[in-house]
């Protein structure tokens, strides 16, 4: 079963219905060698499930287990390798990768990138494979070696199209860094409507049109690109955390909060959803006022938003989720209804004054002058 | 339209592009935020041991070759790219024994940083503190005051001193006959702490800066506390005394790096101190997974930031709050968290502006306009590195690393984000060059802070020292790969600005893995090259001497001493070339650098040694003086002098002096340097 890479995914050129991963994606068992733990055998399939269930670590470990006891099984070094990075843990995947390094070149190269290695990674970072290409050409361009980053790239834009957002940008600075600010700025406006939350082509477009006396659209980009760094850092952040423990509730929310922020309102509630599908009763509440909130202010359905409150409450009675279905209601102009929760909250809390203000907006509401 | 909307109308779909060049600074706070809330059984375990080594080397275990290719560090090139007088091809050479000895037993120099570790894990813990370089008790030589910060919280200011806690300490140079070096002595300091008065400070330390404030001659100290700072006068015999409440300056939040500079050109030196972030020692967050051994540092992004302030000299020590007539204010919920100070003057106008190295969020650059500030960072391109990111800068350094006229802009940053260097392209504008200069991939791995830009092989160029160490004592837990203590960083100008990485060559700098905080140059054994004093978190200083001077493999130089700060001095070499620098300290991390002009000339074996034939120095009201020496100058120490408006430069070693002429200021002062 195909491995999600979604988070390690780059944009793709238009029209190509794969995108393009720097990591791979997760292939179908490979034939083993007689006597070693193919990827088919019960271990290496419950390994997998324990994966798909969210729980990566304890999966990792039980085939690090299985690799300790079968050194010279591929399959399952090239498994541990690849789930090592996966899980954020380049120096154990290069370790992995020690004992085999020609066969898992590939992985080698990804775990030397990902360490800042970008001399040692380049052997091992083929120019001739889509993902490893990317990277390729961003060791490249940290190492400063500009004419061999411009050569690769003229072969890989052959490859990927001239429209990917990523090589568009890369271009683009490859261009600033030339001099050439003004053939740079249509490359960052064409990597930004590819893309437009590529910060790097935010800020080089600002720049370029900077340096090619555009001043205040220049100033007026870059303004731009100040708002959305925060934005862009904080899915950054949640994403990690979700990249780590996909099941966790908490990390789902967060990701969903920041995927709101930058307006990305379909899978802002996807992540949502799933984080009130997962959440443990410690967690519930704060998630399921999210996406409510959501799907009131958002997605414009505050039945939607009621259902998901009245949902929560029926799995952990709460008198904050009947507040806000209160104040759904209420905006919904369904005042009776709304009082009735502000009621039904009220008498658990008897001394809240807030509670008392809501209770007297709604008979208001009700009794229109 | 707002961002988001911007993005939303787009329609787009955008898929997360997490290249590993993404900021993964942030994996060990979504490891220790989300463990923090709920300690799954889900989450990261720990990361397998493995021993790191420092960037681009082999490691015990992996070789990551293949097919016979390099796997150690960026080699020096046989022949440098891009030189273009006769030393082109020189590789750098070091001494046999490398570019700096560890000579901190026999300076005298001892002093052990206590950051107050606690089971809480209170970020200030991590900070480490700062060192200043000055001639303190002006006898002609550099002394060093080194910042401590000892348990929290640090008693209150003026309460009984309590004799079991460690305070800053004043070491005082001790030359052996000061103006007859004897490279073989190298430094000598001894401890004058107890003489010191007020320099015995008990707070919970972070910086210092050193300047004349009150104009009698003598260097005084401005202190940066978690806690009260603290302005300390000198009487001119390294004896000093608490004049904070005098002064009008009061300030007792978090602060860091400061900046003492004439920010009005009126003569004296007013005060800008950045300001970290607002934190609360008595309800300590946990961060990290709740498992014993596991409780880490919150990352600084849990914290909201703090208004740098400005203070302007109001004449014999006293001082004005001025932040808001300066300009200089933030708007509530877009503080920096300031770490880094640096006033340079990067336009060129006879004025010095203010660039802030901001933890985490975009650095700023404040340019002067007459005194008042405007936010120039937008338009500079400074405020982030060339892919639009944020960077955590610390530490900062300025100088003419292209030799063009004008001063780059050096930040240290992060672990997964490389330092930064900034070419000034001149009217405000600043490119990342970074890569092009060698510069970004071996400063991926380390957490860099202290930095010097400084010509530490005298050929001529500024070559950049970077000293290492993690904020997370536990960090090999977190994050794989990592580590707390790191080696340092040393890379060599190749002349036109390329800088080759040398680390393995440099001897004692890069030797050991450390928490490295502070580095400050200054020529501390006056052998004619310029040493290092290194402060490290929770561990000891050393004190380097540099071997690559005169009588080891580097070259010579002529130092400046006593230039009005900021001046911009242009030595014209018998070969045509000129080196341009500004006078004055540099920041590095928390502290400061010795104040002096230093111009390497070259004369490595097998290269020429340089001569000076004149030097021009533009002070910051516009005023030129012309120096020509009776004879070209092949090293020396020069000392400023002023009297009766007359200027000259003298050598103490022989008295020769050198008077200037001086050509008044134009009275268009928007004419650029």
């Amino acid at each position: 079963m195909a491995l999600a890479t979604g988070a390690l995914c780059g944009s793709g050129a238009a029209g190509t219905a794969t995108p393009v991963c720097w990591m791979p994606p997760q292939a179908a068992p490979a034939s083993s060698p007689a006597g070693a733990v193919s990827q088919g055998s019960p271990v290496a399939q419950e390994a997998r499930a324990t994966w798909d269930s969210g729980q990566r670590s304890a999966a990792l470990a039980q085939m690090e287990e299985q690799l300790a006891q079968h050194p010279d099984d591929l399959d399952t070094r090239r498994q541990v390798a690849l789930w090592q990075l996966l899980l954020h843990r380049p120096t154990a995947a290069l370790l992995t990768t020690d004992a085999q390094p020609e066969p898992l070149a590939d992985l080698r190269g990804r775990a030397l990138y990902a360490l800042g290695r970008y001399e040692e990674a380049l052997p091992w970072l083929d120019p001739t494979d889509q993902g490893l290409a990317l990277a390729r050409l961003d060791a490249l361009e940290v190492l400063g070696r500009d004419q061999e980053l411009a050569d690769l790239l003229t072969v890989v834009e052959s490859r990927l199209g001239a429209d990917h957002a990523h090589l568009l940008s890369l271009r683009g600075r490859l261009q600033m860094r030339q001099g050439h600010h003004a053939e740079a700025v249509p490359l960052f406006e064409r990597a930004l409507a590819r893309d437009p939350l590529d910060l790097a082509a935010c800020f080089g477009l600002g720049q370029s049109l900077v340096r090619t006396g555009q001043r205040e659209a220049g100033l007026a980009q870059l303004a731009r690109h100040r708002q959305l760094v925060p934005l862009v850092d904080a899915l950054d952040f949640a994403q990690r955390g979700v990249d780590l423990a996909p099941q966790h509730a908490p990390s789902l929310a967060q990701l969903s909060d920041a995927e709101r922020a930058l307006g990305l309102i379909e899978r802002a509630r996807e992540h949502a959803q799933q984080a009130f599908d997962l959440a443990g009763p410690d967690e519930l509440v704060a998630v399921t006022l999210r996406l409510a909130r959501l799907q009131e202010e958002d997605l414009g359905a505050p039945d939607l938003a009621l259902a998901t409150l009245d949902a929560g409450q029926a799995r952990q009675a709460d008198v904050r989720l009947l507040v806000r279905a209160g104040d759904v209601l209420l905006r919904a102009g369904r005042p009776r209804e709304a009082l009735k929760r502000f009621e039904t909250a009220l008498a658990q809390r008897p001394e809240d004054d807030a509670l008392r203000q809501r209770c007297e907006a709604a008979r208001a509401a009700e009794s229109p002058p | 339209m707002t961002a988001a909307t911007t993005v939303a109308a787009a329609g787009a779909t955008r898929r997360v592009e997490s290249t590993a060049r993404t900021r993964s600074r942030r994996r060990y706070l979504a490891a220790l935020l989300m463990l923090a809330v709920a300690c799954s059984p889900d989450s990261e375990g720990p990361a397998a041991e493995q021993a790191v080594t420092r960037p681009g080397a082999a490691t015990a275990t992996s070789t990551g070759t293949k097919n016979g290719a390099a796997s150690g560090s960026a080699s020096v090139p046989a022949s440098a790219p891009g030189r273009s007088d006769a030393e082109a091809g020189q590789p750098h050479v070091a001494p046999a024994g490398g570019w700096f000895d560890d000579v901190t037993a026999a300076s005298g120099l001892l002093f052990r940083h206590d950051a107050g570790v606690s089971p809480e894990r209170q970020l200030p813990e991590t900070m480490g503190a700062g060192a200043a370089l000055a001639d303190l008790d002006d006898d002609g030589d550099v002394d060093a005051y080194l910042v401590q910060s000892g348990p929290l919280p640090a008693p209150a200011p003026g309460a009984h001193p309590d004799a079991a806690r460690p305070t800053n300490r004043l070491f005082l140079n001790e030359l052996p006959g000061v103006h007859t070096p004897d490279p073989a002595a190298g430094p000598r300091f001894s401890d004058a702490t107890e003489a010191s008065g007020a320099a015995a400070h008990d707070g919970y330390g972070m910086g210092v800066v050193v300047g004349d404030v009150d104009g009698d001659g003598s260097l005084d100290l401005y202190l940066t506390n978690y806690g009260p700072d603290a302005l300390l006068l000198n009487d001119g015999t390294a004896r000093f005394r608490d004049a904070t409440r005098s002064s009008g300056l009061d300030d007792a939040r978090w602060t860091g790096g400061a900046a003492l500079f004439d920010a009005d050109v009126d003569g004296d030196l007013d005060l800008f101190v950045a300001a970290y972030v607002d934190l609360d020692l008595a309800h300590p967050a946990w961060c990290g997974r709740r498992e014993e051994g596991w409780r880490s540092y919150c990352h600084p992004d849990a914290y909201p930031g703090l208004q740098d302030r400005f203070w302007r000299n109001l004449g014999a020590a006293h001082f004005r709050d001025a932040t808001d007539e300066a300009g200089l204010v933030t708007q509530e919920g877009q503080h920096g968290k300031g770490l880094g100070v640096l006033p340079t003057d990067v336009d060129g106008d006879l004025d010095l502006d203010l660039y802030v190295a901001n933890d985490s969020t975009e650095n700023r650059l404040w340019i002067n306009v007459g005194g008042r500030f405007e936010d120039g960072t937008l338009l500079s391109g400074t405020g982030v590195n060339g892919r639009g990111e944020t960077e955590a800068g610390m530490g900062l350094a300025a100088g003419d690393v292209d030799g063009d006229g004008d001063d780059e802009i050096f930040v240290t940053n992060f672990d997964d984000e490389s330092n930064t260097l900034y070419r000034n392209d001149g009217e405000g504008l600043f490119t990342d060059i970074t890569a092009l200069s060698g510069l970004d991939a071996a400063s991926r791995l380390p957490v860099g802070f202290g930095t010097v830009l400084s010509d530490l092989d005298a050929d001529g160029d500024l070559d950049i020292a970077v000293t290492n160490g993690h904020i997370i004592d536990n960090i090999a837990l977190y994050d794989d790969g990592k580590t707390h203590a790191q080696h340092a960083l040393l890379y060599a100008n190749d002349g036109q600005g390329r800088f080759a990485d040398v680390s393995q060559r440099s001897g004692d700098l890069a030797a050991p893995a450390e928490v490295g905080r502070g580095l400050y140059d200054a020529d501390l054994d006056d052998d004619g090259d310029l040493d290092l004093l290194l402060t490290t978190c929770n561990g000891p200083a050393r004190v380097l001497a540099n071997r690559g001077g005169p009588e080891g493999s580097g070259g010579g130089s002529v130092r400046l001493l006593g230039l009005p700060r900021a001046c911009r001095v242009s030595a014209t070499l018998d070969d045509g070339r000129q080196l341009v620098r500004s006078a004055g300290p540099q920041p590095s991390y928390f502290g400061q650098t010795a104040d002096e002009v230093f111009l390497g000339l070259g004369g490595r074996p097998g290269a020429p040694r340089h001569r000076i034939e004149r030097l021009d120095v533009q002070l910051l009201d516009g005023t030129r003086l012309a120096f020509v020496p009776a004879r070209p100058l092949d090293g020396g120490r020069w000392r400023w002098r002023s009297e009766a408006g007359e200027v000259e430069l003298q050598n103490p070693a022989d008295g020769e002096t050198m008077p200037a002429t001086r050509t008044p200021p134009d009275p268009d002062r928007t004419d650029k340097r």
